[in-house]
């Protein structure tokens, strides 16, 4: 190993990148996309376009139409219509197995709307890769360590930290892919060792749940009881009971949340007597997730718990929580969230490639010539992957039998295709052809925006212009001679 | 420089730094939260928090140390002195 401290850390900064850094490429460029969660979804929506709802309307509709057609569900998980998100985004389980459709406001039933997992397929890909449970949310869990480590023997690894910061050569190789590099890390540096640090907190529990295990002697119902006092946990009597009304139940806990509203409903068992319904306050003046809850005994409507956090390590935690998941974040703030997880894709992409440039000039050695035909399949290829989501979604009929699962069967189809097609051809072409093809997949996404009435619409429209006109840019660099890899 | 001697190196800093850091962390969480006067899930995050924080750090030292015997000396010494704290009966 290196004798001193600074080249030993700049050596596991470069290994610790390139190991991890194609799963980060895409776990971060899904997480900046899950931003937009909802506006994704209403995207892929265009039945929804209604402007504003009553969220309370909308959530008696859904509760209605669960009644009728999903009572045998052991449970009823909803996340209340908002301005945002106008419509009652509704998880439930069929004969099918658990599925999760939006609502229509109205009419309560997702039958009038597409199925589509809309913006929920970037959130779910985000940590859970597409891999049963619970592989995905290890690897993830993993994957935010590693670029913890990455972040920070990077800092170390930069020589003049602040100098940089007003520093770009562009046009030189290299020294031009370094500076870049250096830059976006700079930049937004609190930003990604935020996101990195407080992204292995959500999955903590599940990959570092050793102080919780000591202390509960694995009697963990117990300790998710303490986690959160308001969550009733009882089991089904068997007897049947209709579930109470559900306007008195949202009005109650409407005064008791005040003016953040209600967030999230959870009504388990509904149908038995045993039923309990949980809702969670929205956190729009607080940062934290969770800060406030009430469960409600299912027939009677009556209040069986309540629960406002106030301790200080599990207020840390859901600040922590809360910081990643943005729920809290105005507009401004959700822009920036969004600005700041493209710089830290860019910054993961112009990582990957110095890996290669710097190791291009000693010896055309298989693994490396492998890792830079790699890189412009990754690199290039994840953002044609995710725009074609886009497509796929507008191009498929809407009536058509297993709608969403045929989206992103799409996608990873797509994904998988320019790999094999990146790892046969030389990176120097590769590159621009790739790259070129994402610019041409987001300018159609931009077109499929049509007829840009409603704002997601228009906003989509011009977020995937201002993408193609980036990734154009970079394919016609790209292109240039005296490109080495 | 890629011989026997470094690669072998770098995986025992690798496996010293992944697993054994996992270890020293996991140890911290528990010996944190065994130890902090407060209620148990509150000790539970505090000592999950703090193991999250320690991982990185402790990574980083096992490729800082340039002596190898050194360094797995001090991961052991480190662990024992936790795995005391960790299960010593309160």
């Amino acid at each position: 190993m290196k004798r001193h401290f600074r080249p030993a850390m700049t050596w596991l900064h470069d290994w610790s990148g390139i190991i991890t850094g194609w799963l980060l490429f895409a776990i971060v460029l899904s997480g900046t996309l899950s931003v937009f969660r909802p506006e994704i979804t209403l995207w892929m929506q265009p039945e929804l376009t209604r402007q504003t709802v009553d969220s309370n309307q909308a959530t008696e509709a859904a509760i209605a139409w669960l009644s009728a057609h999903a009572s045998d569900s052991p449970g009823w998980y909803l996340d209340t219509a908002a301005p945002r998100a106008p419509f009652t985004l509704a998880f439930w389980s069929d004969k099918n197995g658990y599925t999760q459709r939006p609502l229509d406001p109205v009419t309560g039933s997702p039958d009038a709307l597409r199925d589509t997992r809309g913006g929920e397929f970037f959130y779910r890909f985000h940590f859970e890769l597409q891999l049963p449970y619970p592989w995905g949310r290890l690897l993830a869990g993993i994957a935010a360590m590693a670029l913890l480590l990455t972040l920070i023997t990077g800092i170390v690894a930069h020589r003049r930290f602040f100098a940089d910061f007003f520093t770009f050569r562009p046009g030189k190789g290299q020294r031009s892919w370094l500076d870049a590099h250096n830059l976006l890390g700079v930049v937004a540096l609190p930003f990604h060792l935020m996101i990195a640090f407080t992204g292995a907190v959500t999955l903590a529990s599940l990959f570092f749940p050793w102080s919780a295990t000591a202390l509960y002697k694995n009697d963990l119902t117990r300790a998710a009881h303490d986690l959160n006092p308001a969550a009733i946990e009882r089991p089904r009597s068997g007897t049947a009971a209709p579930l109470t009304p559900i306007a008195p139940v949202l009005r109650t806990a409407q005064q008791h949340f005040g003016k953040t509203g209600i967030a999230q409903i959870a009504v388990v068992n509904p149908g038995d007597r045993a039923a309990v319904i949980t809702m969670t306050a929205g956190n729009e003046d607080s940062i934290g997730i969770t800060s406030h809850t009430i469960s409600f005994d299912g027939p009677t409507g009556a209040i069986l718990a309540e629960h406002i956090e106030r301790r200080p390590a599990i207020m840390t935690y859901n600040v922590l929580y809360g910081l990643h998941v943005a729920r809290f974040a105005p507009g401004v703030t959700r822009w920036l969230y969004f600005v700041s997880g493209l710089m830290l894709t860019a910054l993961i992409g112009t990582g990957l490639r110095l890996w290669t440039i710097s190791r291009a000039r000693r010896a055309s050695h298989f693994g490396t010539i492998l890792v830079a035909r790699l890189n412009a399949g990754f690199i290039a290829g994840t953002p044609v992957a995710f725009a074609s989501y886009f497509l796929v979604s507008r191009v498929l009929p809407a009536g058509l039998a297993d709608r969403a699962g045929l989206e992103i069967r799409c996608v990873f189809l797509i994904w998988g295709a320019l790999l094999v097609f990146a790892a046969l051809r030389p990176a120097r072409k590769a590159w621009p052809e790739i790259l070129t093809l994402a610019a041409a997949a987001c300018a159609a996404v931009a077109l499929f925006s049509a007829p840009w009435h409603r704002a997601v619409d228009a906003a989509g429209a011009i977020i995937a212009i201002l993408l193609a006109a980036s990734f154009t840019f970079a394919a016609r660099r790209s292109s240039l001679k005296n490109r080495i890899i | 420089m890629a011989t026997t001697r470094y690669r072998s190196d770098i995986a025992i800093r690798a496996l010293t730094g992944i697993a054994g850091g996992y270890l020293l962390a996991a140890l911290l969480s528990v010996a944190i939260a065994r130890w902090l006067p407060l209620p148990r899930i509150e000790a539970s995050a505090a000592g999950m928090l703090t193991g999250l924080l320690a991982w990185p750090p402790v990574m980083m030292t096992a490729f800082a140390i340039h002596s190898l015997p050194r360094l797995c000396a001090g991961f052991a010494l480190a662990g024992a002195l936790l795995a005391v704290f960790s299960f010593w009966p309160v």
